[in-house]
């Protein structure tokens, strides 16, 4: 029943079509950028085709139909994310203009203290390093236990010791694929005063969420990594914080009125929304959220660690390989980053590709402050999804372990 | 870095050989992917090698193996062999600029500025007295201290010299005639004309020319260019010959009578003997101030050789 669900959800992706010769893709890329189904190519081919316009300015038709679906868009992730008013919902480029966007809008004061844990992606690090550097902020970073995971204790000990006025960081690790006690750590934080910020890119593709119980401050993510088009992404954010809050980009669409002398901004969410948006990408989004709402996140969710069990197992019978983060991979989502000592995760990755078409991930992922800290050069990441199967799997422990016989 | 010089290297190389274009293009690939790698993923020379591995491994997992165990010495060796490929190929264009022939004076073989060879074709003999291969290198002039004055030349006195032996229906002396007639004019120098009959229907011209050169030199060389321009066929068949000299307001009673003249007939007989043990195999055959060219060549070599 599930085996024809996914065969069926399947052939609504062009890419996965494919063949070179008698090679199908294996996309085990996920983390960085998932797969588009045909209703989102649609969506941004209509827009393009039939009422490529620009919303709010323009009072011609083809305008209102752009604003109308801009605006059912903001909806449908709205309702997505059990968010109760829309104009909480920000359209970004992606996850790091969402926490670029807090970092540059939030109005500090002297000695506002940040906190982030020890595995951020460098889009969650570089904002925070910035503004210290410029002496805006004192940041502080909270390691995690031996087994890369959130440890509320440690977390407590600082916010007992020390003022914070917020704490930003990875719901889901995109280095190994662990989810934090977001709900725990929020009402941890907000007992102490401190705002969070959610790093949500691997995580809003891969659970439902419900942000109205979360009582999360800001989530940032990225439309690219749930099904939606390159370069689109959302900052949720709690209204009467947005209202405290100063866009750091001001121009057309961000203003009631201007003079010579002063501006009138407008209120959330346009003021944060400066010059043409994305509208294309913002609609594709749109459609993306309804198809994994048709999807369903307990199948995603089953799917996702069904396979991780498989590969873990397999994988934990190769000699000498070493998975990141906790051997249960209940907990580690869809991801699994391992290494080899003495085998370059890169040069694995790219014989994957090149001999059975495998798309996997080396590096550091990133997060090149965790790796540097730990010795490690790098590791190879399968990120999967939904559409991923068992038989993808296997294709990819045969060749992986064809690879290792000649390095 | 590697990519780049590969990229050089290939780019060249496939001037001259087919075979190294699929290579090229992937130097190229890989140089334009250099250009946008990322730094922090992977590196070049990494790259390449998964590449290969990556295609070999699905064949020959032990081609594989050896191919990771000893791809440093390998990469390096085709590196020094790209490396004399090079030097080969900026010698090919060095020695087409300086011979009209990749592969140096008279020397055959491949190249790609002249691929059917014809800077070197010569129209052979008919037939040859000689057992020896075709030498350029044994083509003797000295034979032409004698027979000089009885040639027709165009400026004696000049210090530049110019020996064209050649036959007026081959495809190759006309090819190199006009040229060398060119160079002759604008540089003064002295052009010797000697007819080597390489078909036997041209043998009658012999006792012709010779005459022509005898009775009013000057205006031979008009009547040798339009040779030169007439159809092939035409200049075997006599009878055509002589009313194109009538045209021209030769008195053909006059050439008759220098041709039945033992002076006449000895000269002929000279000059054919003395080319007979020449070592000249081929027409066109051109001696430019002691550098023999054999075949045509572009005229950037002829003005070249009579430079120097
Ligand atoms: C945890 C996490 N945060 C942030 C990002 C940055 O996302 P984007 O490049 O879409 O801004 C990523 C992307 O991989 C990520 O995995």
């Amino acid at each position: 029943m599930k085996g024809k669900k996914v065969t069926l959800l399947r052939q609504d992706f062009p890419f996965l079509q494919k063949k070179k010769g008698e090679k199908k893709p294996v996309y085990f890329d996920n983390a960085c950028q998932s797969l588009r189904p045909e209703p989102v190519i649609q969506a941004i081919n209509e827009y393009y085709r039939d009422y490529p316009g620009c919303a709010g300015r323009s009072a011609h038709r083809i305008g209102e139909e752009v604003s109308r679906a801009v605006a059912a868009a903001r909806k449908k992730i709205a309702r997505f994310l059990r968010v109760q008013h829309e104009e909480e919902i920000i359209f970004t480029r992606n996850t790091t203009e969402g926490i670029n966007l807090v970092a540059q809008s939030w109005p500090w004061q002297e000695g506002d203290r940040v906190l982030i844990s020890d595995k951020e992606h460098n889009s969650n690090l570089l904002p925070w390093l910035r503004l210290q550097k410029q002496k805006i902020i004192q940041l502080d970073v909270v390691p995690s236990t031996e087994d890369n995971q959130l440890d509320l204790n440690r977390w407590e000990e600082v916010l007992r010791q020390k003022k914070v006025r917020l704490i930003s960081v990875g719901f889901t690790s995109n280095l190994d694929g662990v989810t934090i006690p977001a709900a725990e750590l929020i009402k941890l934080a907000h007992d102490y005063g401190a705002l969070v910020l959610l790093d949500g890119a691997q995580t809003v593709p891969h659970q439902q969420l419900n942000l109205a119980k979360l009582g999360v401050d800001f989530l940032a993510f990225s439309g690219h990594k749930m099904l939606g088009p390159s370069g689109t992404g959302v900052l949720y954010a709690r209204r009467e914080l947005l209202e405290q809050m100063n866009p750091f980009l001001l121009g057309g669409e961000t203003v009631a009125r201007s003079t010579y002398q002063d501006y009138t901004l407008l209120p959330p969410p346009e003021k944060f929304e400066a010059g043409l948006q994305n509208y294309a990408g913002i609609i594709g989004l749109g459609a993306a959220v309804e198809y994994l709402e048709k999807v369903g996140f307990d199948f995603i969710q089953k799917q996702e660690e069904e396979l991780n069990s498989f590969l873990t197992a397999q994988l934990q019978q190769i000699p000498q390989l070493q998975i990141i983060g906790p051997a249960d991979p209940r907990q580690r989502g869809g991801i699994i980053s391992f290494y080899l000592p003495q085998i370059s995760a890169s040069q694995l990755a790219l014989i994957l590709d090149s001999s059975h078409w495998i798309m996997v991930r080396a590096g550091q992922h990133c997060v090149h402050s965790w790796f540097a800290a730990r010795k490690i050069p790098a590791t190879l990441r399968i990120s999967l999804y939904f559409y991923n199967t068992r038989e993808e799997a296997e294709i990819f422990l045969q060749a992986l372990q064809q690879t290792l016989k000649i390095l | 870095m590697v990519c780049l010089l590969a990229f050089f290297f290939l780019a060249l190389l496939s001037l001259f050989s087919a075979t190294h274009r699929p290579l090229l293009k992937e130097a190229w690939l890989c140089l334009r992917r250099r250009l946008t790698l990322r730094p922090c993923e992977t590196r070049f020379d990494e790259k390449i090698k998964a590449r290969i591995l990556g295609r070999v491994i699905t064949r020959s997992p032990f081609a594989a193996r050896f191919l990771n165990r000893y791809f440093e010495l390998l990469s390096f060796l085709f590196f020094f062999f790209f490396l004399f490929n090079i030097f080969l190929a900026l010698r090919g264009i060095y020695n087409y600029y300086l011979y009209g022939s990749c592969n140096g004076l008279n020397k055959e073989g491949f190249c790609l500025f002249d691929p059917h060879g014809e800077n070197n074709q010569v129209s052979q003999l008919a037939q040859s007295c000689s057992t020896e291969p075709p030498n350029p290198e044994k083509i003797d002039f000295s034979f032409l201290e004698n027979e000089k004055n009885s040639l027709p030349q165009t400026n004696p006195v000049s210090k530049d010299e110019i020996i064209f032996v050649g036959c007026y229906n081959c495809p190759y002396s006309r090819r190199a005639y006009p040229s060398i007639r060119q160079l002759a004019k604008k540089t003064k120098a002295n052009l010797v004309f000697i007819h080597l009959p390489t078909k036997r229907e041209t043998e009658y011209l012999s006792s012709y020319l010779y005459c022509l050169n005898q009775i009013a030199p000057d205006r031979f060389w008009a009547t040798n260019d339009l040779l030169f321009q007439q159809e092939p066929t035409k200049i075997g068949d006599e009878a055509t010959v002589r009313s194109l000299l009538q045209e021209q307001s030769w008195d053909l009673a006059a050439i008759d009578q220098c041709r039945q003249e033992e002076k006449t007939k000895n000269a002929v007989q000279d000059l054919n003997q003395a080319l007979a043990i020449s070592g000249i195999y081929g027409t066109p055959t051109i001696r430019i101030n002691g550098t023999i060219f054999v075949g045509p060549k572009p005229e950037r070599v002829y003005a070249r050789a009579l430079k120097k």
